[in-house]
């Protein structure tokens, strides 16, 4: 079957929203927990070998491969009823257990160590696909696993795979509130370098922007994980559709995001979803249009990166590279042009100056499968120069610790940083340039850009 | 009929002649002498006669003016004197009609309940041309003969009887159905009695002919599009050509150009149909396309186009689907060339696409090969620029025609199909939808300009891919060179000798500079050439997209210029833009 993908989870965040993932796409291709297609779903004309591969002839098995270096998370997912869902033998958990601290390097000295069982696994998982259009990896950049191990992943699955594309799911931490691990910042950015060398594609989830939607949005008090985690898989599973559910157009990964990402470092996505879980009156008073929704993917309050300080914004004249709104349900064709029009005279959302730009917009089906009480929903994937203040405070909380030479010793004792820092120095310098970089695409002359000092 | 109506008014005459003659000798015999009062004197000659001589001379009349004509016509010559005002001669008239129009009548029943045509002397308003053979018995076979058709008979419901006849026709012999259709309590020809020819001219006043005819019209017509949709199962045929030949099953496409673009890329001649196929049955099998109805997938197939010198195999391949019976009658040879037109513009747009997917494919790869190469910096961020605006264009046409091509005109015609009363309908119905596509596909002969200069941007895409493979292949020979000489500098290091010899590090410089002088420079300057002719290709294709009066044209401008970048280059397209821009306001919400 052609143009698989394979989906990495690491760490306890990666493998909390993979195992969300892995539920979504189940009840969308009408798939039990077991992994049995039920008798529902079976002549479908959905497109389930992209994520599954079929073990015989009712038994799918996601294409997933399951890594940790501590065991609470796999754990809870071996007790849970989706526990035979996954392949065994691709579910890995450090012998010794005891995780790597939060502590990036840590992580990053596991990965080394475990570099054989890891690919191990995934040479083999890649060996039974026909031709392989990528990896896809969830995981955090703020503990230890999932940015230390993630790293170390990403480094080597570039050197192995050079043709193959790497998506990345990436959740940021949140910045409202005060984090027990006090090393994030540093964890943060050294994974950020590696996003920004070896991915080709990050999906930014941002837990800070996450969080507000769920409290003020979702009326939420305290909003916990699940319900998080719920938005995150919505993201996923919709941002994939059109590869599940095969139309004229973005029926690989390769087009859906070639669109997005006009200059290699400049491929850090932002996502918005419309409507969110208490919308429902609005969609009950009157009939949700397309302009309606695409109107509603352009709100700040609906986009699920905390960037937008508008006031700031606008002077820094920041701007959309590129848009890709993916639009599902009752959708008559024929009003996309005129919204688009719309949005166009009315200058809603502002683009590059240096390059033609504009939102382009996909239908795609929906399961039949999964009843949900919107008519009409929407998923924005966008490019957006704004994404760098992201990066800015993370260098900024960085830069404070940094300059105290603070909590270093856990770093310390690991390879990579016995003789120095110059790796959070070099990160450093990677993150900067790449901020600099968006900001630079928010003038006409990015054209040149890169330009030698002579 | 009219012969026998006359025979029978004739004999009356006779008959009347009979009696007079047999009064007069009577009298004769009787003489003179006997019963005055019963003698036949001239002036009750006058009254006897008076009726039959207007009959005779009306009849006379008619017979005149009745020469030469048969059938239909001869029924519209008597109908036109039945708006005589003399009672007398309209009675008689009226008879005349009613046993002509018996017959014609008769041939009706037996057309539209069996699809008989009992028309030995070609009298009827339905023709049939013996000659044609099934595969075009709907489009050429039947056709009204208009000098036949009664006057008493609306040309609408003569195209409605003829349709009728055709459907039964159809279902039978093209459709092999034998099933009775309909109710046939009229069926029986034989009830049929003269009194009830009246209803045909009477239709003022007796609506039952045009309730016969709906009542037919709607059970042949439901009956042969049911047999159509189940048992030669035209929708999904419908759709298959949707998926297969316009490309809607994109996972499908995407695999087929996969495995076949080391062989497309070869001249046209090298290019083997029995290989092709080979390669198409393997595209099914790696697909969601195999799921699909065995009796769709066997009727998909290869097909080379014609081959002219120059050809590579994309410009001649094209996938065919075969259709044959009914399905034919609206899947026409020319329906399908049509297709097969569309096919080779998605095709060539799709190309585009999967070029530029590797493109840029290539491109995140060797950013991160090439970086430790820093004076290439600059060259590759053309690179990426170029390829990105190229990018855009392809995806915003290819967005134009998956809504404004594909999705609009296939919802009209889904719509239509649905709805759709009979045959003719659908048939209408698809050829407007293949108009549609066609022309806004810039095909139509009115678009050539418009189509060159799209085809001149596709080259130019090309162009660009030989012209950047070129730059990394030049690129990574470099980084190996200098790889090497690092390598040998640590080698020596190693071997306690100084690192750097001075003749290695001046042949190192020169190599260095040598290649920023050639490669450099040169690819610099030709991506500078290269993106300069775009943007004009561009901004020429979007002036003439401006001054098109199709608005689905203008739309795709829009899309193409969303940003209005082109628009602050090109001062034509500014001055165009702004025109159409006032022309049509949109609505206010």
């Amino acid at each position: 079957m052609p143009r698989e993908i394979i989906t990495l989870q690491l760490g306890q965040c990666g493998n909390q929203i993979g195992m969300e993932f892995w539920k979504q796409l189940c009840a969308e291709h009408g798939i039990s927990p077991e992994g049995i297609l039920e008798d529902f779903a079976t002549d479908g004309t959905d497109r389930k070998d992209v994520f599954f591969y079929q073990a015989d002839d009712e038994h799918y098995i996601p294409r997933a491969v399951l890594l940790d270096l501590e065991p609470r998370v796999i754990h809870g997912i071996l007790n849970s009823p989706y526990a035979n869902l996954y392949n065994p033998e691709n579910i890995y958990l450090s012998k010794n257990g005891g995780g790597a601290g939060n502590n990036w390097a840590t992580g990053y000295s596991q990965g080394e160590t475990l570099y054989e069982e890891m690919f191990d696994i995934i040479d083999r998982e890649a060996d039974g696909s026909d031709s392989l259009e990528g990896f896809v990896l969830c995981h955090s950049i703020a503990g230890g696993t999932g940015s230390g191990m993630g790293s170390y992943l990403l480094e080597r699955l570039n050197d192995r795979f050079p043709k193959k594309l790497i998506q990345t799911y990436s959740v940021f931490p949140n910045q409202d509130e005060i984090s027990d691990v006090v090393v994030q910042p540093y964890n943060s950015l050294l994974t950020l370098k590696r996003l920004t060398q070896n991915a080709d594609c990050v999906v930014v989830l941002d837990n800070t922007a996450l969080n507000r939607i769920a409290t003020e949005r979702m009326h939420a008090q305290n909003p916990d994980f699940s319900q998080i985690n719920q938005m995150v898989s919505t993201i996923m599973s919709v941002s994939t559709a059109t590869l599940r559910y095969p139309g004229y157009m973005n029926n690989d990964l390769i087009g859906l995001i070639a669109s997005l990402i006009p200059t290699p470092r400049l491929h850090f996505l932002m996502t918005g979803y419309t409507p969110l879980v208490t919308d429902q009156k609005v969609t009950t008073i009157r009939k949700t249009t397309v302009l309606d929704v695409m109107r509603r993917l352009l709100q700040p309050k609906n986009t699920m990166v905390s960037t937008r300080d508008r006031q700031r914004s606008l002077q820094a004249n920041h701007c959309y590279i590129s848009i890709l709104n993916i639009i599902q349900g009752e959708v008559d064709p024929t009003q996309v042009h005129k919204s688009l029009q719309r949005i166009r005279e009315r200058k809603l959302a502002n683009f590059i100056p240096w390059g033609p730009a504009s939102i382009q917009v996909a239908l795609s089906r929906k399961s039949p499968y999964v009843q949900t009480s919107h008519r009409v929903s929407g998923l924005m994937l966008a490019n957006h120069t704004s994404i760098s203040s992201l990066f800015d405070r993370t260098c900024k909380q960085y830069d404070k610790l940094r300059k105290r030479e603070a909590f270093l010793d856990g770093f310390r004792k690991e390879a990579i940083f016995k003789d120095n820092l110059d790796e959070l120095d070099d990160s450093r310098e990677v993150v900067q340039q790449l901020i600099d970089e968006y900001v630079a695409a928010t003038k006409p002359d990015y054209i040149s850009w890169g330009q030698p000092p002579e | 009929s009219f012969c026998s109506a006359l025979q029978q008014e004739l004999t009356e005459y006779y008959k009347l002649i009979a009696v007079l003659e047999s009064q007069l000798q009577q009298e004769q015999d009787l003489g003179v002498s006997l019963s005055t009062g019963n003698n036949l004197t001239l002036r009750k000659l006058v009254v006897w006669t008076y009726d039959p001589l207007l009959r005779m001379k009306a009849l006379a009349a008619l017979v005149d003016f009745s020469k030469g004509k048969k059938g239909g016509a001869l029924a519209t010559t008597i109908h036109s004197y039945t708006l005589n005002g003399d009672p007398f001669i309209k009675t008689l008239i009226r008879y005349i009609l009613k046993v002509v129009s018996y017959p014609i009548c008769s041939i009706i029943y037996r057309w539209i309940y069996e699809g008989e045509l009992e028309d030995m002397y070609h009298e009827f308003f339905v023709a049939a041309d013996p000659q044609v053979k099934k595969d075009r018995l709907w489009h050429d076979k039947y056709s009204l003969r208009k000098s036949m058709l009664p006057t008493f008979i609306t040309l609408e419901q003569a195209r409605k009887i003829l349709l009728i006849g055709k459907s039964i026709n159809f279902t039978r012999q093209v459709c092999q159905d034998r099933t009775p259709i309909g109710d046939l309590s009229f069926t029986k020809t034989g009830d049929l009695t003269p009194e009830q020819a009246e209803m045909l001219f009477n239709q003022d006043m007796d609506s039952r002919f045009q309730s016969i005819i709906t009542t037919a019209y709607k059970d042949t017509s439901k009956h042969l599009l049911d047999i159509l949709f189940t048992k030669y199962k035209f929708l999904e045929h419908l759709k298959a050509m949707r998926r297969y030949l316009l490309l809607g099953q994109g996972d499908f496409i995407r695999h087929l150009m996969d495995l076949l673009e080391d062989d497309l890329c070869k001249s046209a001649g090298l290019l083997y149909l029995h290989n092709l196929n080979g390669v198409l049955e393997t595209a099914i099998r790696g697909t969601n396309a195999q799921f699909d109805d065995p009796e769709i997938l066997k009727r998909l197939d290869v097909r080379l186009l014609e081959v002219s010198p120059g050809d590579c195999g994309w410009d001649v391949f094209s996938l065919d689907y075969h259709v044959d019976g009914p399905i034919g009658t609206v899947f026409t040879h020319e329906c399908l060339l049509m297709y097969l037109r569309e096919f080779n513009f998605l095709w060539r747009a799709k190309r585009m696409e999967y070029i530029l997917a590797n493109i840029w494919r290539a491109q995140m790869d060797y950013s991160r090969k090439l970086a430790p190469i820093k004076e290439l910096r600059l060259v590759l961020h053309k690179c990426h620029i170029v390829a990105a605006e190229m990018v855009h264009f392809i995806h915003q046409m290819q967005y134009y025609i998956t809504f404004e091509v594909l999705e609009c005109a296939w919802d009209e015609l889904w719509k239509k199909v649905s709805k759709a009363d009979d045959l003719d309908h659908i048939i209408a119905a698809h050829q407007v939808f293949l108009d549609t596509i066609i022309s806004r596909s810039l095909l139509g002969d009115e678009f050539k300009s418009l189509l060159t200069q799209l085809r001149t941007i596709f080259d130019c895409i090309i162009k660009f891919q030989h012209t950047q493979e070129n730059l990394y292949q030049l690129s990574m020979d470099e980084l190996d060179n200098r790889l090497l000489a690092e390598k040998q500098i640590s080698l020596r290091t190693e071997q306690g000798e100084w690192g750097d010899s001075e003749i290695d590090e001046r042949a190192e410089k020169k190599r260095r500079q040598q290649f920023v002088e050639n490669v450099v420079k040169s690819k610099s300057a030709q991506m500078k050439v290269l993106h300069k002719t775009y943007q004009d290709m561009v901004q020429q294709f979007l002036v003439l997209l401006a001054d098109h009066p199709d608005e689905s044209l203008q739309l795709l401008g829009v899309r193409l210029d969303f940003n209005e970048h082109y628009n602050a280059q090109e001062p034509r397209l500014r001055s165009s833009m702004t025109y159409s821009h006032s022309a049509r306001k949109p609505p206010r919400d």
